[in-house]
C-alpha cells in the first residue's frame, strides 16, 4: 500500500527533492533526522538565547527568579548601561572597531596584491615566492621570537600591535591566486592588447571581477580582527588600547566591573536601578557577538566558496 | 647548458651566463611594478615569519631583554636537556597527544556524520537553516565561548545546575573538573566547528555522479546502503587528506580553547596543560624566554617532520601528495 505523502512534512521541515514512494522506515529516518539536526539546532543556539534572554531580563525579576522569557519581565536597562559614557565598553568598542577596520582593508590590500604577483607564474621568481609562502604554512619561530620582533618594532603598546604582525596569511594568498588563475587569460590578453601594464590590469580588471573572493577574504580578516584576544593581552598593557574581547574578559574572568566604579555611583542615582552584575555581563557578551551574528550569514554564499577554494583537494 | 658555435671556447659559457643574466635583468625590470604590488606582502612575511624563524637561535642561548640579543651568552641544548629531564615533558606531552586523540576520534567524525545527515534531507529551507546556524560558532571567540559555558554550566549562574537544583537533583560539576576536562574539550571542540568543517565534505558529496546512485537504485539498494556504499566511499578521499592533516597536527592542540578552558584554574594543569600553554606561561608569565623559545622549537621541529610524513603518505595513499603543488 502506499503511504499517503503528507503535506505537513515538507511545509515544517522543507522539501524533498523526490517526490518517490517511500518506505516505512525511509519515513522513520527522515522523521528522526529531522528531530536530530533540531537537536544540533538547539545545541548550538541554546546558550546564545539563554544569555540573549538573560541580558534582557528586568533587574527585580532576575534577582528573584532568574531568566526571564517572558515579554512582561523585559527591559533594556542592561543595554542602557552599557552603551552609556560611563560604559568600559564604548571605549574597547571602538579600538576593536577601528583594529577591524585598519587590519581588514590593509590586510586586503596587502594580501590581494601579493597574490597577483604570485598568480603571475612568468614573473622571474616565481617559485621562490611560492615556496617563502608555503614553508609559512608548515613551520614558524614560536610564540616568543614573534613576539620580540614585534616588540623590537616598538609596536608594543600601540594600535598597530593589533594590525601590523596580523596583515596576511599564506592561506589567505593561495586562495587569491587560485581565484585569479581561474579568471579568463583571454581578458588579459585583450587588455594588454589594449596598453594596459600589468599594475593598471590588477586594479581595473583583476580586483573588480574578484569581489566574491574579496568578501571572503575580507570577512575572514575581519572575523580574526574583532576577535583577537590573545595577541593584544600580550602586546597591549595600556587599558585605554585594550580591545572587545580583553575587556569581555577581565569583566568575565575577574570582578571588573562593566562601569567605572565611580561613574557607576552616579549611573544608579540617575537610574534608580542599576541591573544586576550577572545581567549586565550577558548583555556584554551579547554587544560582542552581534555585529558578527548579523553580517555572517549575508557572506554565507562567499565564504563557502572561499573554503572550497582553499581546500586541500577540489 | 648550450654553447653557441659562433663563441669561442671558454669564452661562450660566461657570454651565456652573462647574456641569460641581463635576459633576466630585462625581464625583471619589464615587471618592476610587480615586484613594487608584492612588496609589501613579501615584506611581511621576512619581517613576521621569517624573522621569527631567525630568532629560534636564542633557544640556545641564555637570552634575557636587558642583556640583548649579543650579550647574551650561547648555552648549546641545555635548555632542551633541561625541559626533557623535567617532569614536566611527559606531562605536556601525554596531556597534548591525548587531547588530539580524543579530537581525532570524537570531534574529527562528527562533521562527516552531519554532512551524512544534512545530504538525507534534501535541499529547502531547513537545510540551508540548520547550515547557516552550525556556521554561527565559528566566528566566536574562544573568550565568549568561555562565557556562554560559565552561564550553560557553572554551579550558580549555569541553567543547568539551575534547573537541577530546582528539580532537586545534585549539581553536575563540569567547569573546574579534572575528570570533565577532555570532555568539556570535545564537547566545545565539536560545537564551535561542527557546522564549518562540514562545508568541505558536503561538496565533496555534491561531487559525486549521481548515475551512481540511480545505479543502485535500479539494483534496490535501499537509502541507507546508498549512503553507506555510494556517499561515504565517494568521500572516502577528502576524510582520508582530512585525517592525515589532522594526524600531522597532533602537537597542535587549539591553543586558545584551551588556554580559556583552564582559565585560571591551576588544578587544571594536570588534566589539561599542553605544551603550547607551558610555552605561553613560561615565556610571558614567567619571562623563561629561551627556555620557552626551545620548546616551541621542539613543537615545531617535529611538526615539520610529521608534515612530511604526512605528505609521503597522502602520496601513497591517494596518488596526490598533500598539495597538487603548493600554490
Amino acid at each position: 500500500m502506499k503511504i499517503p505523502n503528507s503535506p505537513i512534512l515538507p511545509a515544517l521541515f522543507g522539501r524533498r527533492t523526490q517526490k518517490v514512494r517511500q518506505t516505512l522506515g525511509s519515513r522513520l529516518f527522515d522523521i528522526l533526522n529531522v528531530l536530530v539536526l533540531w537537536g544540533l539546532v538547539l545545541f548550538t543556539l541554546g546558550p546564545f538565547l539563554y544569555i540573549l534572554f538573560g541580558s534582557i531580563t528586568e533587574a527585580d525579576y532576575y534577582r528573584v527568579h532568574g531568566v526571564a522569557l517572558d515579554p512582561a519581565h523585559w527591559s533594556l536597562a542592561s543595554y542602557e548601561v552599557l552603551l552609556s559614557t560611563a560604559s568600559r565598553l564604548v571605549p574597547a568598542f571602538n579600538v576593536t572597531l577601528l583594529t577591524t577596520v585598519l587590519g581588514t582593508g590593509l590586510g586586503l590590500m596587502v594580501t590581494a596584491s601579493l597574490a597577483f604577483a604570485v598568480s603571475r607564474t612568468e614573473l622571474p621568481g616565481h617559485n621562490l615566492l611560492v615556496w617563502m609562502l608555503f614553508f609559512t604554512m608548515i613551520f614558524n619561530g614560536g610564540m616568543v621570537p614573534f613576539y620580540l620582533v614585534v616588540d623590537g618594532l616598538g609596536l608594543t603598546n600601540t594600535i598597530w600591535a593589533m594590525v601590523i604582525p596580523f596583515l596576511s596569511d599564506a592561506w589567505f594568498v593561495f586562495i587569491l591566486v587560485k581565484f585569479f588563475e581561474s579568471l579568463p587569460q583571454e581578458l588579459f590578453d585583450a587588455a594588454r592588447i589594449d596598453g594596459c601594464s600589468e599594475v593598471e590590469l590588477f586594479f581595473r580588471i583583476v580586483l573588480p571581477l574578484s569581489k566574491p573572493v574579496l568578501a571572503t577574504i575580507g570577512l575572514f580578516f575581519a572575523v580574526y580582527f574583532w576577535n583577537q584576544w590573545f595577541w593584544p593581552m600580550v602586546f597591549v598593557q595600556d587599558s585605554q588600547l585594550h580591545p572587545l574581547q580583553v575587556v569581555l574578559r577581565a569583566i568575565l574572568s575577574t570582578m571588573m566591573p562593566v562601569v567605572n566604579p565611580n561613574a557607576a555611583v552616579q549611573q544608579a542615582r540617575q537610574m534608580a536601578d542599576m541591573p544586576p552584575v550577572e545581567v549586565m555581563r550577558m548583555a556584554a557578551i551579547v554587544v560582542t557577538i552581534i555585529p558578527i551574528a548579523i553580517v555572517y550569514p549575508f557572506l554565507q554564499r562567499y565564504f563557502v566558496k572561499g573554503v572550497l577554494i582553499g581546500a586541500v583537494k577540489e | 647548458m648550450t654553447t653557441h658555435a659562433a663563441a669561442g671556447p671558454g669564452q661562450s659559457a660566461t657570454s651565456t651566463w652573462r647574456a641569460r643574466l641581463a635576459k633576466l635583468g630585462r625581464k625583471m625590470w619589464f615587471y618592476r611594478y610587480l615586484y613594487l604590488l608584492a612588496l609589501p606582502g613579501v615584506l611581511y612575511f621576512l619581517v613576521f615569519s621569517y624573522l621569527p624563524m631567525w630568532g629560534v637561535v636564542i633557544a640556545f642561548k641564555d637570552f634575557r631583554l636587558f642583556r640583548g640579543f649579543d650579550g647574551s651568552p650561547w648555552v648549546g641544548f641545555e635548555h632542551f636537556t633541561f625541559f626533557f629531564s623535567s617532569p614536566n615533558f611527559p606531562r605536556l606531552l601525554r596531556n597534548t597527544i591525548l587531547i588530539s586523540g580524543f579530537n581525532l576520534a570524537l570531534v574529527f567524525p562528527a562533521p562527516i556524520i552531519l554532512a551524512l545527515l544534512l545530504n538525507e534531507i534534501g535541499d529547502g529551507w531547513f537545510k540551508r537553516f540548520v547550515q547557516t546556524v552550525s556556521y554561527l560558532p565559528h566566528f566566536i571567540s574562544w573568550i565568549v565561548v568561555g562565557g556562554l559555558l560559565t552561564y550553560t554550566f557553572s554551579l550558580s549562574m549555569g541553567v543547568v545546575n539551575i534547573q537541577l537544583q530546582r528539580l532537586g537533583l545534585e549539581p553536575w560539576q563540569i567547569l573546574g573538573n579534572k575528570s570533565a576536562f577532555y570532555g568539556l574539550v570535545v564537547g566545545t571542540g565539536i560545537w564551535k566547528e561542527i557546522g564549518w568543517e562540514t562545508i568541505i565534505y558536503l561538496a565533496a558529496i555534491a561531487g559525486i555522479n549521481p548515475e551512481l546512485y540511480e545505479a543502485a537504485k535500479v539494483d534496490g539498494a535501499n537509502r541507507f546502503q546508498r549512503a553507506l556504499q555510494i556517499t561515504l566511499p565517494g568521500i572516502s578521499a577528502v576524510i582520508v587528506i582530512m585525517l592525515i592533516l589532522q594526524i600531522s597536527a597532533i602537537l597542535n592542540s587549539n591553543f586558545l580553547q584551551i588556554l580559556i578552558l583552564q582559565g585560571s584554574d591551576a588544578s587544571l594543569y594536570e588534566v589539561g596543560d599542553v605544551i603550547d600553554t607551558w610555552v605561553y606561561r613560561a615565556g610571558f608569565l614567567k619571562s623563561q624566554l629561551s627556555l620557552a623559545t626551545a620548546v616551541g622549537l621542539f613543537k615545531g621541529v617535529v611538526g615539520l617532520v610529521l608534515v612530511y610524513f604526512a605528505n609521503k603518505a597522502a602520496n601513497r595513499l591517494t596518488g596526490q601528495g598533500l598539495w597538487s603543488r603548493p600554490a
